[in-house]
């Protein structure tokens, strides 16, 4: 397996694991609420909104403002590690953005939302990992049935292929350039 | 990415209770959330197919059950799906379409041809329709987006290519067997869209609403200000996507007498 860190210098890893280090710290901060309860409490309505009736929720904003700092630390770790290890962090820490859905407080009409009864599907069902919500008893005749298709169709590679076409471009991406210690090595063998 | 049932109960449960409601049903009406195999290791055509074997064995299932009760027909089924999931359940939906030939034949519940019968509407959370679009807002929304970074564009093509050097389809990620919005529309049952103005997955469905009424068919976007890629499966968390939930469930309730 190629060593992703091969040629790198002694500054660019000190950088990258730096940056990995606030990454996973801002991620366990994350994961504990603590940030999202501190953003709603700075942010108790819309500072932007004139129109009170049309201001987003604090809920929102707390929350948007959530996703911005994961979006960017995540854009700021691929700009400082290689993809590789921007793929990994996006596998074992960004993916679980989404369970924080499970912890958020919640509001409104939604709260204490119901999740029982789920019941597994039996084996007569071509996708045996599936669950129903309210399953129907025998005799029951509801109007309408959901059948729901979740997000999320394809998983990180790890490594990722050599030659990958990556987004907006249908260009291969560019090779790191060499560094310092491996252009002393081509001069040498020049 | 790289998704499953259970990340998705809260908007489940959401969509089962707000749907129940809004047809006018004493409870949450049934759901069934279902896994799929996810790429590479799967192409999206097995992902389809999947979802034509689970349509179908859920709509047989309704039938016997409906028979056994003694009830003059079995309950519709509305298909909806998010983000990757609404690719899936659009390319289900055409070929749900395509199987009940209605392109040429009227609509009918029980197809005589022993098809499953067309769902009642389809429902289109965010959508990723055309998976290689280089549309507009995959551009400018490249900074705005914040969930979909550009990294998750990166690693979903390339686990989709990577499966593509297996099973060898014949016009790429572009073909209708991929992207739903090349295929055809024609014949679907109504449709409902949303999508934030601020994502970049937004041009799929603006582009998707264009062609769904090009086809003569019925569509309801909503374009939302002020949120971002999924923001109804936070429902429980946001109130703009409690509304954006609840709309979504009158869409299917008035949809289901149709």
């Amino acid at each position: 397996m190629r060593d992703s860190w091969a040629g790198a210098t002694t500054f660019e890893r000190a950088k990258a694991r730096v940056t990995v280090l606030a990454f996973r710290i801002l991620i366990t901060v994350l994961r504990r609420g603590g940030l999202a309860a501190y953003v709603m409490h700075l942010c108790p309505n819309a500072p932007y909104a004139k129109d009170k009736d049309a201001a987003p929720s604090p809920q929102l904003v707390a929350i948007s403002l959530l996703l911005t700092i994961f979006s960017r630390a995540s854009a700021l770790v691929r700009k400082c590690v290689s993809t590789r290890t921007a793929l990994r962090l996006w596998r074992d820490d960004l993916s679980s953005l989404r369970p924080i859905l499970g912890v958020l407080p919640s509001f409104g009409p939604l709260a204490n939302l119901p999740l029982t009864p789920i019941e597994y599907v039996d084996v007569s069902c071509p996708a045996g990992d599936s669950v129903w919500f309210n399953r129907p008893a025998p005799g029951d005749c509801p109007p309408v049935v959901v059948m729901y298709i979740h997000g999320g169709g394809a998983r990180p590679l790890d490594p990722q292929p050599a030659g990958l076409r990556t987004f907006g471009s249908a260009q291969p991406p560019r090779p790191r350039p060499p560094t310092r210690r491996l252009r002393g090595r081509q001069r040498a063998h020049v | 990415m790289a998704g499953n049932a259970l990340t998705y109960e809260k908007f489940a449960a959401a969509l089962s209770l707000c749907v129940g409601a809004a047809a006018g049903a004493s409870a949450p009406v049934p759901l069934l959330s279902y896994e799929y195999p996810l790429a590479p290791e799967a192409s999206i055509a097995e992902q389809v197919e999947l979802g034509l074997g689970t349509y179908t064995w859920l709509a047989r299932t309704l039938e016997a059950g409906a028979a056994a009760a003694g009830a003059a027909s079995a309950p519709r089924i509305a298909l909806v799906g998010d983000s990757a999931g609404g690719g899936i359940a659009a390319l289900l939906a055409q070929r749900l379409a395509a199987l009940q030939n209605l392109e040429e034949a009227p609509r009918s519940r029980v197809s005589d041809s022993g098809a499953p019968p067309p769902p009642s509407s389809l429902v289109l959370v965010s959508p990723a329709l055309d998976i290689r679009a280089d549309s507009a807002s995959m551009h400018e929304n490249a900074r705005r987006d914040v969930m979909l970074a550009h990294s998750v564009f990166d690693f979903t093509i390339a686990a989709l290519e990577l499966n593509l050097k297996h099973t060898a389809p014949p016009r790429g990620l572009q073909a209708p067997e991929y992207s739903a919005l090349h295929g055809s529309w024609a014949g679907l049952p109504p449709v409902y869209l949303w999508v934030a103005e601020a994502e970049a997955l937004r041009d799929d469905t603006t582009r998707a609403t264009a062609a769904i009424r090009a086809a003569g068919g019925e569509a309801e976007v909503v374009v939302a200000l002020c949120a971002w890629h999924e923001l109804p499966i936070w429902a429980h968390a946001v109130p703009e996507g409690a509304e954006a939930i609840a709309s979504i469930a009158r869409f299917v309730g008035s949809k289901v007498g149709q």
